[in-house]
């Protein structure tokens, strides 16, 4: 695979050699409460105001030798403009941190700001705050790096759920969204023809924790194949469960930072696939009255067991902490490929461009709320169409896609991560033949995004696959190939590296 | 769908209409453990007990409401042995005159070291056969004569018990001698190679609980519902009930006096091991233990056992809010006629060229270790029992019958439960349960008499261990399964429109 180095710089050197670590943690606001659009869905969705802060938290590590800045936004991407714009800032403004080192998440809120639609002023009032925000949590994490010990371990919880529905029989599709097939996203399993739910969820949950020399916890990663997504219906700025994660972790953990992360989870959804009665009379027994606003109850109830979880792990992890590591931070461009449209998408996207025409001068949805919302997401799916069209047309002429690519050890835990709503089948080949004891898989990592779908999802279609993904299938794999040998290069060059153990 | 049903016991016991009526309950365990020279159930090769780590039980749970009853009745075994089951509801037909034999309905924990009458040498056998019966019996008597006025509740919570255990690769692999038909999956295969692929599904993250109370509100004992099958000891060569042994130590401890009832709901391809990440636990066992193991498995079977208290306490909290000693309780038990398994030509093939293979290692061993070599030689007859049951049902298939099964189907108040024999793939839970008109539906696995695997379509398709060969029944016969259990589930729950819930509520 071809791989160009990113702002000129690849860091993998001969040997690693373990070093103090030094560690700062820094968060602050991103919120807005002025009427921006969410971010999320095909239909528009103008804020009616603040539900609860988005915030951006900024964990800096290093050994003397190598660094990395892990860097988390409540949002549903990472915009490429305002990681490219912080980065810029941080080369004039912070000469002793390689911009590059800086690892960007987004937590995949559908509750964030909009960056390309609705009024543009707001947009780059907002883009301005955001910028200046991210720039300051990177500067304070920064610059309060002090000598600190780390500890790892994990927990078996469930976050998440797999939201592809598989039927016996084929499913039409939807005009620009879904590729006709035999999934379908979020589908009825009460009905005769539901035969499975496509695949698993993550239950592995990654902790990455923090201490000053004291063995006080600072902080800690918390990464899950979670995408937060409950107050989907909920027209306000909110960072959803995070909100929820945050406010429990005060309680218990006062002044202990959470830096969230998303595990490989393309086809995750706090969605129960069944047992939806079951579930609202277990809402009704536990808070004895209605939510107070839509999703506050799912919020609660996995930011609880997040929680638990947490606990569990942190019970064990702390026995073993550690000063001194080995910290290696590789920074590579991977070039992946892309998903070319078949004959059959691009019949499908020809007649979608008709119907679209066709709903536009007569929309043939009675009911106003359901017109609205659907004429509202013509333009979306037109744009989706218009691109399928494109790329079969140039099918010949169809480019790799770059795509920013961090892999990073710290003693014997391995960081990978990707730009996509990469499909858990993907992090599991990832973490199963990673040559690290723990392996964090970060998605939606960087800039962009859009999904990235397995070879079995991508046969069995509906939303999520196929022409909705930019990268192929094989793109996919090309990343778990890369991450394994990263890895493996990374673990190999820690020859006579030994961590030292403080295990207080 | 055609489904032939017949009646069971000649009764079937579908009414008109279904009434509430105050319930009354009762538990009782008893052990049925040996410390014997037994075999041990649950593997080709065979393996020889060397004597008791922890008791198997057998629990009852008697409920009724006056119109009609269950006794759930749990036992530590692989399956429910055919020929305990018969004798059980006879002694109880004699005995327990006013309880109809039928609405016993049996399970297994499916765990791998309870005995295996079949391969325990035969007066051992017969003697375990008969304490072990009248040790059932004495539990089911105890449950159903203490039966008082109680409540009880019911709820849910989402927990990780147990993987998938089928590891799906890029490229086929060739199976394994009247085990593994030929696919891409391989039962607990390699991960960290580079053509895995995926897990083919997922696990059961929803545990299932009823809870049951005295008229005071005090917990008295509770259906654990998972679907987790307790094998962690398999590699332990004594007697042991396993995880539910560690889950009734906690229980001991956190619910002093308080009864579980184990069941495994649809999991024929769950597991306990991870599928990766081995690093890793065995690091997280050393820093919560500090030492080695006191026995194999000893860590993973507390763990697991940890987390189902976990789960069972958060459903618990809530649940206990909504007790009810009034419900309707409608008991159905027939016998199905499935699909049978029908062997494709690939697999008959390969089972003549595996009994062939058998003949040249029985005269010729190939095996130098001397461990391997054991474990082999003693698997053989299993592996040619199985490719001779193929090469005969591949030339008799048209003459294949149809598959008996015993089948209940139960509701009381807005939980349904169903029960089937085999060791039922969680695909096949997930749309009886999706498609059920009760609020929880427990399914339960290995229920009745003895089974064997029932896998699903794709699993069928992905080949490997527990699949096709290995499966009396076909795919087509396990959807049978759903189709009846949601249209008489549809059935029981059409019965009460008339019937409303007395909610207690304290």
């Amino acid at each position: 695979m071809k791989s160009i180095s990113i702002l000129g710089a690849v860091f993998l050197a001969l040997a690693v050699s373990a070093g103090q670590l030094r560690i700062g943690w820094a968060m602050n606001d991103i919120s807005t409460d002025k009427p921006v659009q969410l971010a999320g869905t095909y239909n528009v969705r103008v804020s009616k105001g603040l539900r609860d802060p988005l915030m951006t938290t900024a964990l800096a590590i290093d050994d003397g030798n190598d660094c990395v800045v892990f860097l988390s936004l409540d949002l549903l991407h990472v915009p490429p403009h305002v990681a490219e714009r912080v980065r810029k800032r941080v080369k004039a403004e912070i000469p002793d941190l390689p911009p590059e080192k800086i690892l960007f998440n987004a937590v995949h809120v559908h509750t964030g700001v909009h960056f390309y639609r609705g009024d543009k002023k707001l947009r780059d009032e907002y883009c301005d705050y955001l910028v200046s925000q991210i720039v300051k949590s990177i500067k304070e994490a920064w610059s309060s790096r002090a000598p600190g010990q780390i500890a790892y371990g994990y927990d078996l919880v469930v976050t998440a759920f797999n939201r592809r529905i598989v039927y016996f029989n084929e499913r039409k599709g939807a005009i620009g969204s879904a590729p006709r097939g035999k999934a379908t996203l979020h589908g009825r399993t009460d009905v005769d023809d539901f035969s499975h739910v496509e695949g698993g969820a993550d239950p592995f949950a990654n902790y990455f924790f923090t201490y000053d020399m004291k063995g006080e916890l600072t902080g800690a990663i918390v990464n899950v194949g979670y995408t937060a997504q409950v107050s989907i219906s909920d027209l306000y700025i909110s960072s959803d469960t995070w909100c929820d994660m945050r406010k429990l972790m005060a309680e218990r953990h006062p002044g202990v930072y959470i830096l969230p992360q998303v595990a490989a989870a393309g086809e995750a959804t706090y969605r129960l696939p069944y047992y939806h009665a079951a579930e609202k009379r277990s809402h009704r027994l536990m808070f004895g009255r209605e939510p107070a606003y839509p999703g506050e109850f799912e919020r609660k109830v996995i930011a609880g067991r997040i929680m638990t979880s947490f606990d569990r792990a942190h019970e064990w992890a702390r026995k073993e902490k550690f000063s001194d590591l080995p910290l290696k931070h590789v920074v590579k461009t991977l070039h992946l490929s892309a998903y070319t449209p078949s004959e059959k998408d691009y019949q499908v996207a020809l007649e979608g461009l008709e119907t679209i025409k066709r709903q536009r001068v007569d929309p043939p949805w009675k009911d106003p709320r359901i017109r609205e919302r659907n004429l509202s997401s013509l333009n979306s799916r037109e744009n989706v169409c218009k691109r399928v069209v494109r790329l079969y047309e140039n099918r010949d002429k169809i480019e790799k896609i770059p795509m920013e690519f961090h892999v990073l050890r710290i003693g014997d835990v391995g960081f990978v991560s990707e730009q996509y709503e990469y499909y858990f089948e993907f992090g599991q080949r990832i973490q199963a033949r990673s040559p690290f004891v723990q392996t964090f898989v970060i998605e939606l990592s960087a800039s962009g995004g859009g999904y990235l779908a397995t070879e079995r999802a991508t046969e069995n279609g509906g939303y999520g696959t196929g022409f909705l993904c930019p990268v192929s299938p094989k793109g996919g794999q090309e990343i778990v190939e890369a991450a394994v040998a990263t890895l493996e290069e990374l673990k190999a060059a820690d020859g006579s590296a030994t961590p030292q153990r403080k295990g207080n | 769908m055609k489904i032939r049903i017949v009646c069971f016991a000649a009764l079937t016991l579908l009414a008109t209409a279904v009434s509430a009526g105050q319930l009354k309950i009762g538990w009782a365990i008893n052990d049925i453990s040996t410390d014997k020279s037994v075999e041990l159930a649950g593997t080709f090769h065979w393996r020889h007990s060397k004597g008791l780590r922890d008791p198997l039980m057998a629990t009852a749970l008697a409920i009724d409401n006056g119109e009609d009853c269950v006794v759930f009745l749990s036992m530590d075994f692989i399956s429910p042995p055919t020929h305990i089951v018969k004798r059980v509801r006879k002694i109880v037909k004699t005995e327990i005159p006013d309880l109809p034999p039928e609405k016993i309905l049996f399970n297994a924990t499916h765990i791998h070291t309870g005995v295996s009458i079949g391969r325990t040498e035969k007066p051992l056998a017969e003697e375990y056969s008969h304490y072990m019966s009248d040790q059932i019996v004495k539990s089911i008597k105890e449950a159903w004569n203490s039966r008082k006025p109680g409540q009880i509740a019911y709820g849910y919570d989402l927990v990780v018990t147990a993987f998938n255990r089928r590891i799906v690769y890029f490229n086929e692999r060739k199976g394994s001698i009247g085990t593994s038909p030929r696919g891409k999956a391989v039962l607990h295969g390699r991960t960290d190679v580079p053509d895995f692929s995926h897990v083919e599904g997922g696990a059961d993250p929803f545990a299932n609980y009823l809870f049951t109370y005295d008229m005071d509100g005090k917990l008295t004992g509770a259906i654990i519902n998972v679907g987790y099958t307790a094998q962690v000891s398999i590699k332990d060569c004594y007697v042991s009930s396993d995880t539910w042994h560690d889950m009734r130590k906690l229980m001991a401890e956190h619910h002093p006096g308080v009864y579980i009832l184990p069941q495994v709901a649809a999991a024929g391809e769950a597991t306990f091991e991870q599928p990766y990440y081995k690093e890793a636990e065995k690091r997280r066992y050393r820093l919560i233990y500090g030492r080695e193991e006191a026995y194999p498995g000893e860590f993973q079977r507390k763990q697991i056992a940890g987390r189902i208290l976990t789960s069972f306490d958060r459903a618990h909290e809530w649940a206990q809010k909504e007790k009810f000693s009034d419900l309707p309780l409608k008991h159905v038990t027939r016998t199905l006629e499935l699909s049978p398994s029908v062997p494709s030509e690939v697999d008959y093939q390969a089972a003549k060229e595996g009994l062939k293979k058998i003949r040249e290692y029985r005269e010729n061993p190939p095996w130098k270790d001397p461990a391997v070599k054991k474990r082999w030689m003693s698997s053989l007859n299993g592996r040619e029992n199985v490719c001779k049951r193929i090469v005969w049902r591949y030339e008799n298939s048209a003459n294949l019958k149809k598959v008996p099964m015993e089948f209940h189907a139960l509701r009381i108040g807005d939980v349904g439960f169903v029960s089937e024999q085999f060791e039922y793939y969680f695909e096949f839970g997930q749309r009886i349960q999706a498609r059920s008109p009760f609020i929880q539906t427990f399914v339960i696995q290995l229920a009745g008499m003895s089974g064997g695997y029932l896998a699903t379509e794709r699993a069928s398709r992905n080949g490997g261990y527990g699949t096709r060969f290995l499966c009396p029944v076909s795919p087509e016969g396990g959807q049978e399964i759903v189709e009846a259990a949601v249209s008489t589930l549809k059935e029981l729950k059409a019965m009460d429109e008339p019937a409303t819930q007395q909610q207690k509520g304290n």
